[in-house]
């Protein structure tokens, strides 16, 4: 993807779907979260960037409660989420994840792993969720590995794989865990252009990552987050010419200078 | 290459082939006196223990003139029918997984299977006279002890490794205090205290019989040994199968169904067929309470006093035949767990054309 690729054009933003207040989250003593406040909008595209440890990962996983928050509430689309929560299920499914390791089931092929949710969670018969699943592989560029195994694709491939496997379930937002981190450098843009793809459609997303050039030319908000708190939100102009904390200057000064090297 | 190397590579295939013409005779020299014992000079058939004694051979008529004891025990004779059908039912039950291999088949026919070689054992299910489970033995008590067991421990193992790895405290410490206390005593100690301890709590129980308290004590016993197999293999599954299953949406049940056990089971599969292979040989333990396995009522044949030097027979025929059940398990266990079998990576695959190359370079070298 070339740096001055034009950004993704405007599109429409609707009413919040996404609320966090006062989140806290810790781990034993070690404090992960320290009172997060963000409010995501229908349609809105978030980067979340920061050095590591910073608890960016923690934050995502949390609107889902793959982690479980101690204190402050998060609101999902009308509905307040917590530990104990019964009807996490139906919070999750309209919630796709792409994590940094795929996370691919290895004992189904690339087509049951795209359907097996559609099937088991929202009761589509096995056809039209076949249908569905072919039609999402081509939107990700791999139709012709439908009957593969996940060990038997590049890990580019079995990155798309991992996020045609959510966008089966149709979900309303979509988080990514560092998607590119753990892939070999020359598959970094293969998996970029099916986000800003999927970006273009309007979905709301929220990315983890340190892909500057995706962050500048498709988020509404970049956020950089340090020792468990968002320390500085803005748009992606504004962050990258202009930050105004000295930590986001130390860290995208660090950043910039990897990804140029 | 040097004349050096040449004459040590001649020496060395002198010498190997001078072992394996060894080897080899030995091999034929050992086959051949057993051949002379086990079949040419052995005694078939008689009913006089004499005629054994005149021949140098194995004396299998110990096994053939007393082939009811042996395989039937104490059960009444007038009756071996019942226990004959039973095992039929049972070897039928065990033979339908192998062509279908499926844990739901399985399953559904040992379970079938059970049921009516228990009811044909005890009786009255089907309108029969009834026998006490005290009188049942032999080849088929065998069987119906090793497949109740089987088929009961497997799932009890599987949900306190559940247990075990959940996230709740109440459970797991549950679960981990079952498996400790129940692995930290022997076998026959157990079996003492399911059939003599047991009862007296469960005195509203007239028909509690040693044998029922007997194949408790296997099923927990073996079920504590399972569950720790099965943890294992949950253990090897990574914790990102569990996010992305769980980032689905899928319930509980399904996550460990359809994701989860599929690949934990496919991580332990040899272990726990090691272990069906262990409760087959753990059933001739119920001869220390006085029930007469196969194991048991094959000694009985050694009771009578011009039978009693024949020993050695009675006891090759008890280890060939518990040699044939386990290792019919351990190809049902293959079978099933080949449907796990990782698929291929296609860069690994080895393809004749490389195979072809591999075995050149090797034979140069």
């Amino acid at each position: 993807m070339s740096e001055n690729a034009p950004s993704v054009a405007s599109h429409e933003i609707g009413d919040v779907i996404i609320e966090m207040r006062n989140v806290e989250k810790s781990y034993g003593n070690y404090k992960v979260l320290r009172g997060i406040n963000l409010s995501v909008s229908r349609g809105e595209r978030i980067v979340i960037c920061g050095p590591s440890g910073s608890g960016k990962s923690t934050l995502i996983r949390c609107l889902n409660q793959l982690e479980e928050h101690q204190a402050g509430e998060i609101i999902i689309d009308g509905t307040t989420v917590h530990g104990g929560l019964r009807g996490i299920d139906g919070i999750r499914r309209e919630i796709g994840m792409v994590f940094q390791s795929f996370n691919l089931f290895p004992h189904l092929t690339v087509l049951e792993n795209c359907t097996l949710a559609p099937t088991r969670v929202r009761g589509v018969s096995k056809a039209e969720a076949e249908a569905t699943a072919r039609t999402i592989l081509e939107r990700v560029h791999i139709p012709e590995q439908a009957q593969k195994y996940p060990i038997q694709l590049s890990g580019g491939q079995q990155q798309r794989v991992a996020i045609a496997r959510s966008l089966c379930m149709s979900p309303k937002i979509m988080l990514f865990d560092e998607p590119t981190s753990a892939l070999d450098p020359e598959m970094v843009s293969e998996v970029l252009d099916v986000m800003v793809e999927l970006a273009e459609s309007g979905m709301t997303m929220l990315v983890v990552t340190h892909e500057m050039g995706f962050a500048s030319r498709v988020a509404d908000r970049v956020i950089f987050m340090d020792a468990g708190e968002i320390v500085e939100v803005a748009h992606p102009t504004q962050f990258f010419n202009a930050p105004q904390s000295l930590r986001t200057k130390k860290f995208l000064g660090q950043v910039l200078h990897t990804q140029a090297g | 290459m040097s004349a050096i190397q040449d004459v040590y590579r001649i020496r060395t295939q002198r010498s190997s082939a001078v072992r394996r013409w060894v080897g080899l005779g030995i091999l034929a020299l050992i086959i051949a006196c057993l051949l002379r014992w086990g079949l040419l000079k052995s005694v078939f058939i008689t009913a006089s223990p004499d005629d054994c004694r005149a021949a140098s051979g194995a004396c299998w008529a110990v096994i053939t003139s007393q082939w009811k004891l042996v395989l039937f025990g104490t059960y009444p004779f007038a009756e071996i029918w019942r226990p004959s059908v039973a095992t039929a039912v049972l070897l039928g039950a065990f033979v339908i997984p192998l062509i279908r291999p499926s844990l739901p088949a399985l399953a559904c026919s040992w379970a079938i299977a059970l049921v009516i070689a228990t009811g044909l054992f005890d009786g009255r299910l089907f309108g029969l006279t009834y026998v006490e489970p005290h009188d049942w033995g032999g080849l088929p008590l065998t069987l119906l002890l090793s497949e109740a067991a089987i088929l009961f421990s497997f799932p009890i193992g599987l949900a306190v490794a559940l247990a075990r790895c959940s996230g709740r405290v109440m459970l797991r410490s549950l679960a981990l205090v079952l498996v400790e206390s129940i692995r930290g005593v022997p076998l026959v100690s157990l079996l003492f205290f399911a059939t003599l301890v047991l009862p007296l709590f469960l005195s509203g129980f007239s028909s509690f019989d040693k044998l029922y308290g007997a194949a408790t004590a296997i099923v927990l016993f073996n079920a504590a040994y399972i569950s720790e197999v099965f943890r294992g293999g949950l253990l090897t599954v990574p914790r990102g199968q569990f996010d992305a299953a769980k980032s689905l949406g899928l319930r509980w049940t399904d996550m460990n169904r359809l994701i989860v056990l599929p690949q934990a089971f496919r991580a332990c599969a040899p272990s726990l067929v090691n272990q069906a292979v262990g409760i087959v040989k753990d059933t001739s333990f119920l001869a220390v309470l006085g029930i007469f396995d196969f194991m048991n009522s094959a000694k009985l044949a050694l009771i009578d006093v011009r039978w009693r030097g024949n020993f050695i027979e009675v006891y090759v025929v008890v280890g060939l035949t518990y040699f044939l059940m386990c290792t019919a398990v351990s190809i049902l266990g293959q079978r099933l767990s080949s449907r796990l079998e990782r698929p291929a990576k296609v860069d690994d695959a080895i393809t004749p054309v490389a195979l072809a190359s591999i075995v050149t370079a090797g034979s140069q070298s």
